[in-house]
């Protein structure tokens, strides 16, 4: 997806979580997590929130879009 | 009652049943017999095939990834029905001079009974191929492959 960046893989990693841990704290797919840390899914500002709040850091480091 | 969020349980297999369509040929009998067009509509049936994409996808949980794959294809799905359907629905609603220039008929008689069945049989392929599409597109979408490239 172009200009839109995701630093999930680092932080997921950084609260010792898996993917799957991850997708089911947020009531998601663990598809959908692997997606979203390559950058290929542009999350739902809730869904964002949620994963935000899950690995405990700020919404606007996590998900970035660029021009 | 609560809403389920995952997907119904369905075996691929019934997918099958696509081959009820197949029944839609009676129609060439029953035609000939006695002008009945209406079991064409039985080519209606070959959407059944989209309950093997369904199938393989029994039990997804359905988060917003999936519901977003979902809209996008019911919209293409129905999109190419609809179209199909108004194209049919365009051409028998040409003059009977062209119809019978477009195919060929030489009896007058069989240009409306003409009509009837080319709109049966459009009507009814169309149903099939949206209902089918929503899901083959559906399972596509939800398993384009992950492009490894980007990171």
């Amino acid at each position: 997806m172009d200009g839109f960046f995701c630093d999930l893989k680092k932080y997921r990693l950084l609260k010792g979580l898996t993917q799957e841990q991850l997708a089911q704290m947020v009531g998601v797919r663990r598809e959908t997590v692997m997606r979203l840390e390559k950058a290929q899914y542009n999350p739902s500002l809730k869904l964002a929130f949620d994963i935000a709040k899950a690995v405990e850091a700020p919404i606007d480091v996590l998900f970035r879009f660029e021009d | 009652m609560k809403k389920s969020n995952v997907t119904r349980k369905i075996d691929p297999r019934l997918g099958l049943l696509g081959f009820l369509g197949l029944l839609g040929f009676a129609g060439i009998w029953t035609y000939r017999l006695d002008h009945t067009v209406f079991p064409f509509l039985f080519f209606g049936f070959f959407g059944f095939f989209g309950f093997y994409f369904e199938g393989k996808m029994s039990g997804t949980l359905m988060d917003e990834r999936f519901l977003q794959n979902k809209l996008r294809a019911e919209h293409a799905a129905y999109r190419i029905g609809f179209w199909i359907a108004f194209f049919a629905l365009v051409l028998t609603t040409v003059n009977d001079r062209m119809w019978i220039r477009l195919t060929g008929a030489s009896d007058p008689l069989w240009v409306n009974n003409g009509k009837l069945l080319f709109l049966t049989v459009a009507l009814a392929l169309a149903a099939a191929l949206a209902l089918f599409l929503s899901q083959y597109l559906l399972y596509r979408y939800d398993h384009e492959p992950l492009d490894e490239s980007e990171y």
